[in-house]
């Protein structure tokens, strides 16, 4: 997905950067991290979030940690984030997303976006 | 258009029986990170009807956001069900598609994509030939494809 988000996008005319979100406990090995930075992910390992009142294990298994993906309301590091599942190839040019209605000004000293996955 | 606030915008969700669902898709999302939001989320997950023990994150954010997501036309999430149940659409969108989203079969490697044949064929080897070609530009070269295990070793995030 990455690979084709770069073939597609100009990021750094965006003002954009590619970041992974990796859950600590998927133990995703440190050769394949190695490779996802090569093709261009910024990765963060992070836990998972937890909630009151929720059982993860009652969650079906193919969304099981998709509650996760909350998390990247918190990035507030970032004007706007794309979240992205991994599940995806990126076929054409993204950068009109950034002027959705209610987007904000480019920032001077943030990003003005990230393009965000998760794994 | 400045002064509309979009707390979110996503792209309609589409099924064997729907090309447009009224509910949205939650795999590409454009969000405007924020601490008090972050928070309010996070705990309007715990509150009673908002979240049911077995749903995940798609369900909870259109009850959260029902009425103030802004959408997103479907080309920026061309869900791969509409390949096989609503092919004149698929068509239609794919020229315009900027982010394709392997809903009902997965990336995977080359053994379980499509044995023999399958609906979603010619889409699934497009992906592997963006697959290959990353492989070959990033010099992560495999020298065979006989076990599944290899294939998943070498990208086991597909990259």
């Amino acid at each position: 997905m990455g690979y084709s988000l770069k073939q597609t996008n100009d990021l750094k005319a965006q003002n954009a950067e590619m970041v992974l979100f990796v859950r600590k406990y998927a133990n995703v090995s440190a050769a394949v991290l190695d490779k996802l930075r090569r093709v261009g992910w910024k990765i963060r390992i992070e836990d998972d979030l937890q909630f009151d009142n929720v059982e993860v294990e009652q969650i079906r298994y193919w969304h099981r940690w998709n509650l996760n993906k909350i998390r990247f309301w918190s990035w507030t590091e970032y004007d706007q984030i794309l979240f992205i599942d991994a599940d995806t190839l990126v076929k054409g040019d993204l950068s009109e997303i950034w002027n959705t209605p209610g987007s904000t000004s480019p920032g001077d000293e943030k990003f003005d976006g990230s393009y965000c996955s998760s794994a | 258009m400045r002064s509309l606030t979009a707390v979110i915008a996503a792209a309609p969700d589409a099924w064997d029986t729907t090309a447009k669902d009224t509910q949205f898709n939650s795999g590409v999302l454009l969000l405007r990170p924020s601490m008090t939001e972050y928070q309010l989320l996070h705990r309007a997950v715990s509150a009673p009807g908002m979240h049911r023990p077995e749903e995940g994150d798609q369900a909870f954010l259109n009850r959260f956001y029902e009425y103030r997501y802004f959408g997103l036309p479907n080309a920026y999430n061309l869900n791969l069900v509409l390949y096989e149940y609503f092919p004149m659409i698929w068509e239609f969108l794919w020229p315009r598609a900027k982010i394709v989203h392997f809903t009902v079969r997965k990336p995977a490697p080359p053994e379980f994509w499509c044995v023999a044949s399958c609906p979603q064929k010619g889409i699934l080897e497009w992906y592997g030939d963006v697959f290959q070609e990353m492989l070959e530009e990033y010099g992560f070269l495999i020298t065979s494809f006989s076990t599944n295990n290899r294939w998943l070793d070498e990208i086991e995030l597909y990259g």
